[in-house]
């Protein structure tokens, strides 16, 4: 006897994600094994994985030759493992990085949607992983991979993911276990139900596609799944207006242009773009530094205030949004209520800058920083709508505000900076441009975006551009503190940067041609 | 308990010739019956809390079969149980996880063990090893050796398991000694079949009492001076009975050839893995047939030495297949071949892991350095794992970057995430604190997104371990206890202890009504229903009786009233324990409970409210402030659908369950005005739909926007480009 040569079992492994049916998967696979006949072995490991954390669900099976009973592994082997069948990507890519996935035999089922982790989810910008190269992975580790959104698939039939699966497995015979009884399994358990047999379906018929064209594979996907690098394109194409800009940024400023139009008026969008040509003029603004700035600054100057939030909420198009998300059925009445709590410095943002100025500096000295407001306000009823539709109107008022006057004290120091260090460091200008992103938000999110980049400023950006500080290491050192700055919620790495880079600094002369 | 065992319990009154499926751990609690077990008891934990959740079901065939069945309070009680059998000719089982388990029960244990049983006594202990294992990693097999129990570990196999079952209370009567028969937690999940035969009633049971209680008999008490005696009798008397038990009955198995140049000594629940192992070397096949001289250890304490000495002698060598460490199997090996002056090589953990779980790699590599050391080829195995390194380095290779893990977490709607939410805003506000830790669903807390806690000790062992951390910090410490370890341990061992000794420290007690992280288990305090043994016992007069005078009972769903009871219990000046509830019924079972009744009331056209939360996409800058202080599975991320931004939005998927926390979070954090509560009325009512017209005419009226008519709601479930998890 020898190992290749000898009768081995088919050997599934199902890497889930505990509370997904993974455990009810594995028994339709475990009856339909026994009703056709076969041997077969199960086990997992459910524990404490059962919530939501990486599980996994060992199969054997064997065809039945006279009465020996085999003797079943209760774990699976790396590079002995048949069919593996993953119900998101990120623990495909696990189990080929266990070694669960090999060339020579695996036949690897997976689901290319993702589940975001924790760390991905918490990231304080965009923390997804790059779903290429994971897809690239299980088809390079895969004897033959077919990786598709079988959770979209589930959707469309409205069943679970897991009888998708059990469909895809009986089409595509990995398990030669014949698809009537398959079906039949899926019937068995504890709750028969319609919606198992439609996602069943699904998947048969999606093993019948990727048998008709294998090409399609594991392919065609990875297009439709958004990535983290690529933004969403604006839709907006260049105008009139906007014909002073490269192409590139036309479309970015015109979506701008809107925005502001819509925000406050065309008289104030115009300002905008004011800004945008002047800048525009400057012989070292490359189109990619137009773009980030026709970016940022529209987000910036849409700033997100009261008024603004208010008006958001009253418009139509969330309605019919908020009755598909909530699978609320004809006949529904659905009802919105709106968590809403402005602090000291949202309410008194509203009234004109003198009044506001000595109501928070009243409010910093009564210690009120921590109180605020906190509302729940039904905007689909009139009651809470007029409050609302109140708000929204004082927008009219906005410009004499507290708020839009710090707010383009903000915008004048930013661009400041930018316009000068076009002038004597222009590969800083766009670092500076991009810095603009800490600054969002609401309440503590916002107080901390203002304080990350007020520091920012203050620290690199104004040493630098005055000659305090060698304007050649601006670009590098403003990257390393906005990176920092969104490492952490308590902006621990960021003030490690800046310290790091005022010792280095203090070392380091200014050049003396460094602001010529 | 909201689990129902409908058909697992049909499966424990199979008959005579009948055929079981089933997880192996159901097999055991079959074969308890079929062994005429006159009471059964433990305490919960994977992978063993089918054994007693199926009989707190079964409350028919328990009464058929006159069973006692005592769900204990902790697996001290539960061993205490066994009291029974050491007085009274009746088999009786009990189940724990092990370590833990065996380590609370330990006490009990040593004063069983030594007058030992008149009746079969069987513990029968989940060992929690190795993936998915979820305590600390130790042998149960240490305290066979100490206090002289027997230890069983079978072949994964389910008639094997069952007839070990079985044959366990006859070598347990045969002996005096009680048996620990450990199963590992795939073996305990692992599905299979075995014949069954009728359930057989005790002769004494709760049916068939006993008249009279047994004479008074000295010798029968661990007490002095008897225990001296005892000592004695357990080497000089029992030992030798369960030896002879165990070779007439032949509980250990020879596999393979009877001779050859090396062997193999196996603990009976790795023998799977090892004969796949062995297949892969052309030593066997997949029927077991094996190709060399291998000894089966089901029993592995004691050991047989004439059967160790004749299965070594004549060998060059053996290679002992031992899990865990210390590796005690190799060295009584060892020592046995040394005594009989046998000059076999003994070999083991030189070969395999010292460490870690013996997995079919594990040992694969192990297998190939014996067989390979002593001239023989190890054929395909050598191939498969040159394979395997081969694949290994081009994933080093070609994916090089680590992926991040994915922890277990809070389950959607659980109602402790709220409470750790609030203990991360008020250390954000008064910075951190000393947080002592236990053992239960809050566990999950020391992943991400709260990442907290300064120590684990133990089930119900947190005040406790507070106890000399409290007197040393300028910031009171926290203490965080679920109702299970409150019952468990804690309210002896922490409350009455900080009482006791006028600790000043905050105790957080989860009441979310059942021990959760087990399976939904009753506890005392669990609220009684149609099903299960709760008995709704409060836990603040608990406390109250206990002399703790700052209790408060907080709903954890009001974080900000959370958040300010934490904050007063850091920050009072009153000295001594203060006591936070922190009160929500476990999710999961709140859910098993209501969906389908409220599902039912929906389709008989009753008027049902659904509540869920949702993220307004246009309000959200997506910094993610909320997740970091939610970690809500459905609270997630979708791209930005706002052209000019990048980063991803916050998202609600559909398994929302309508807790609230996350709306709440933002309330309290002051966080962003992107949440909002949803409420669908089904199946409106005449007065609702009166209402909302009359509202939406007024809305209207000021130029709003109303849905477009009445009833025109239109259901796209799943948008595409939306991951729902």
């Amino acid at each position: 006897m020898s190992g290749p040569q000898q009768i081995q079992p088919t050997r599934l492994l199902i890497a889930a994600m505990g509370g997904e049916g993974g455990g009810v998967l594995a028994g339709w696979l475990t009856s339909a094994a026994i009703d056709a006949g076969l041997w077969v072995q199960r086990t997992s490991v459910p524990g404490v994985a059962q919530r939501t954390g990486a599980t996994t669900y060992y199969l054997e099976f064997l065809r039945k030759t006279g009465g020996a009973k085999p003797v079943m592994a209760l774990h699976p082997a790396p590079g002995r493992v048949d069919v593996l069948v993953a119900t998101e990507l990120l623990e495909a890519v696990r189990m080929v990085k266990a070694g669960f996935v090999t060339p020579d035999r695996t036949r690897l089922f997976a689901s290319s949607h993702r589940t975001y982790t924790v760390d991905e989810k918490s990231a304080m910008e965009d923390g997804r992983l790059d779903v290429e190269p994971m897809i690239a992975i299980c088809k390079a580790f895969a004897a033959d991979a077919l990786v598709r959104d079988l959770s979209v698939i589930a959707q469309g039939v409205d069943a679970h993911l897991n009888s998708v699966v059990m469909g895809l497995l009986a089409g595509s015979g990995a398990l030669s276990i014949p698809v009537e009884i398959c079906r039949a399994a899926l019937q068995s358990g504890k709750r028969t139900s319609e919606a198992n047999l439609r996602g069943f379906e699904a998947g048969l018929a999606l093993a019948e596609e990727a048998r008709a064209v294998p090409d399609l594979k594991g392919r065609g996907d990875a297009a439709r799944q958004p990535t983290s690098a690529v933004a969403p394109r604006p839709t907006q194409t260049a105008t009139e207006e906007t014909a002073f800009l490269p192409e590139e940024v036309a479309g970015i400023a015109g979506e701008g242009l809107r925005r502001l139009t819509d925000y406050q008026d065309a008289a104030y969008a115009e300002t905008y773009l004011e800004h945008l040509r002047r800048v525009s003029g400057h012989e070292n603004a490359t189109p990619e530094l137009l773009a980030a700035l026709a970016r940022h600054m529209a987000v910036r100057m849409s700033y997100e205030d009261t008024h603004r939030v208010a008006e958001l909420k009253l418009r139509q198009v969330r309605l019919s949004r908020v009755r598909a998300e909530a699978k609320a059925r004809d006949g529904d009445i659905v009802d919105v209520r709106e968590y809403m709590k402005p602090g000291p410095e949202e309410v008194f943002g509203m009234l004109p800058r003198s009044l506001g100025e000595r109501l928070v500096a009243t409010s910093r000295r009564k210690g009120w920083g921590s109180k605020s407001l906190p509302m729940k306000i039904k905007t689909t009823r009139f009651s809470g709508f007029i409050r609302l539709k109140f708000l929204a109107y004082a927008k009219r008022w906005r410009q004499k505000s507290l708020r839009h006057h710090e707010e383009m004290e903000w915008l004048r120091l930013w661009l400041g900076h930018v316009e000068k260090a076009l002038d004597v460091a222009p590969d800083a200008a766009i670092e500076i441009v991009e810095t603009a992103r800490l600054v969002r938000g609401y309440g503590l999110t916002y107080k901390r975006g203002v304080r990350n980049w007020s520091l920012i400023e203050a620290e690199i950006i104004a040493p630098c551009l005055d000659g305090r500080l060698p304007s050649d290491q601006m670009s590098g050192a403003v990257l390393q503190a906005r990176i920092a700055a969104v490492r952490d919620p308590d902006s621990t790495a960021l003030d490690k940067v800046v310290a790091a880079f005022k010792a280095f600094a203090s070392k380091t002369p200014p050049q003396v041609d460094a602001a010529e | 308990m909201e689990v129902s065992f409908k058909k697992e319990i049909e499966d424990l009154k199979l008959g005579q010739g009948d055929t079981f499926y089933g997880e192996g751990i159901l097999a055991v609690t079959k074969a308890l019956l079929q062994s005429g077990v006159a009471y059964v008891g433990g305490y919960q934990g994977a992978p063993v809390s089918h054994l007693l959740d199926v009989l707190v079901q079964s409350e028919d065939i328990l009464k058929e079969l006159g069973v006692h069945l005592e769900t204990c309070t902790n697996e001290s009680s539960a061993a205490a149980m066994l009291a029974a059998s050491a007085q009274y000719p009746l088999r009786g089982c009990v189940t724990w996880k092990s370590i833990v388990g065996t380590n609370v029960a330990a006490d009990a244990l040593s004063n069983l063990a030594s007058p030992g049983v008149i009746g079969g006594t069987l513990i029968v202990v989940g060992e929690d090893y190795g993936e998915g294992a979820s305590v600390i990693q130790e042998r149960t097999h240490a305290y066979a050796l100490k206090s002289s129990l027997w230890l069983l570990d079978p072949r994964p196999d389910l008639p094997k398991i069952v007839e070990m079952v079985e044959k366990s209370f006859e070598l347990s009567e045969a002996s005096n000694t009680p048996v620990i028969m450990e199963l590992r937690i795939r073996a305990c999940h692992v599905f299979g079949s075995f014949e069954t035969k009728d359930n057989v009633a005790a002769p004494h049971s709760t049916r068939m009492k006993f008249v009279e209680p047994a004479p008074f008999d000295y010798s029968r008490l661990a007490h002095p001076p008897v225990t001296f005696v005892q000592e004695k009798d357990k080497v000089q008397r029992r030992l030798p009975a369960a030896r002879e038990f165990i070779v007439k009955n032949a509980l250990n198995e020879f596999m393979g050839t009877k001779s050859g140049e090396i062997g193999i000594i196996t603990q009976g629940g790795l023998f799977n893995g090892l004969n796949g192992c062995l297949a892969e070397a052309g030593l066997s096949d997949i029927y077991g047939n094996l190709s060399v001289p291998t000894m089966v250890l089901n029993v592995t304490h004691p050991l047989v030495p004439d059967q160790i000495t004749e299965f070594a002698r004549g060998k060059k060598a053996v290679l002992v297949v031992e899990e865990g460490s210390p590796e005690y199997i190799e060295l009584a090996v060892g020592k046995i071949l040394r005594q009989a002056d046998i000059q076999t090589a003994v070999h083991g953990k030189d070969m395999l892991p010292e460490a870690g779980e013996y997995t079919a790699e594990a040992i694969g590599r192990g297998l190939a350095a014996f067989v390979e050391k002593y001239g023989r080829s190890p054929g395909g195995l050598a191939d498969w794992l040159g394979a395997v390194d081969e694949n290994r380095a081009t994933l080093a290779k070609d994916a090089p970057e680590a992926l991040p893990p994915r922890p277990p977490t809070f389950c959607t709607g659980c109602p402790e995430r709220p409470v750790f939410s609030a203990m991360k805003l008020v250390r954000e506000e008064l910075g951190p604190v000393h947080v002592s830790v236990d053992i239960g669903c809050h566990a999950l807390a020391t992943f991400p997104p709260f990442s907290q806690g300064h120590s684990i000790l133990g089930y119900g062992m947190s005040l406790a371990a507070n106890s000399a951390v409290s007197t040393t910090q300028e910031k009171r410490p926290f203490t965080v206890m679920g109702d299970g370890g409150f019952w468990h341990n804690g309210l002896l061992t922490g409350v009455a202890g900080a009482v006791f000794n006028a600790d000043d420290s905050v105790l957080v007690v989860m009441d979310n009504g059942y021990s959760s992280a087990t399976g939904a288990q009753d506890l005392p305090s669990s609220r009684p229903r149609d099903v299960g043994r709760g008995k709704g016992l409060p836990i603040d007069k608990a406390l109250k009786a206990l002399g703790v005078t700052w209790v408060k009972r907080v709903n954890n769903y009001k974080v900000s009233t959370m958040v300010k009871v934490l904050r007063e219990a850091r920050t009072t000046r009153e000295k001594g324990l203060k006591v936070i509830i922190a009160e929500g019924e476990c999710q999961l079972a709140r859910q098993r409970r209501l969906k389908p009744a409220l599902a039912k009331a929906v389709a008989k056209g009753q008027r049902v409210v659904r509540t869920r939360y949702w993220v307004d996409e246009e309000t959200c800058t997506g910094d993610h402030s909320c997740i970091r202080l939610s970690g809500c599975p459905s609270l997630t991320i979708k791209p930005n659908p706002d052209p000019l931004r990048t980063d991803p939005v916050a998202h609600v998927n559909n398994d929302c369950v309508g807790c609230g926390l996350c709306g709440e979070v933002s309330h309290a954090a002051q966080l962003c005005p992107s949440f909002a509560q949803i409420d669908i009325i089904q199946n409106p009512g005449v007065v609702d739909r009166l209402l909302k017209s009359m509202s939406d005419r007024l809305i209207r009226l000021f130029g709003g926007d109303v849905e477009p008519n009445d009833s025109g709601g239109v259901s796209t479930p799943g948008a595409p480009g939306v991951p729902a998890e």
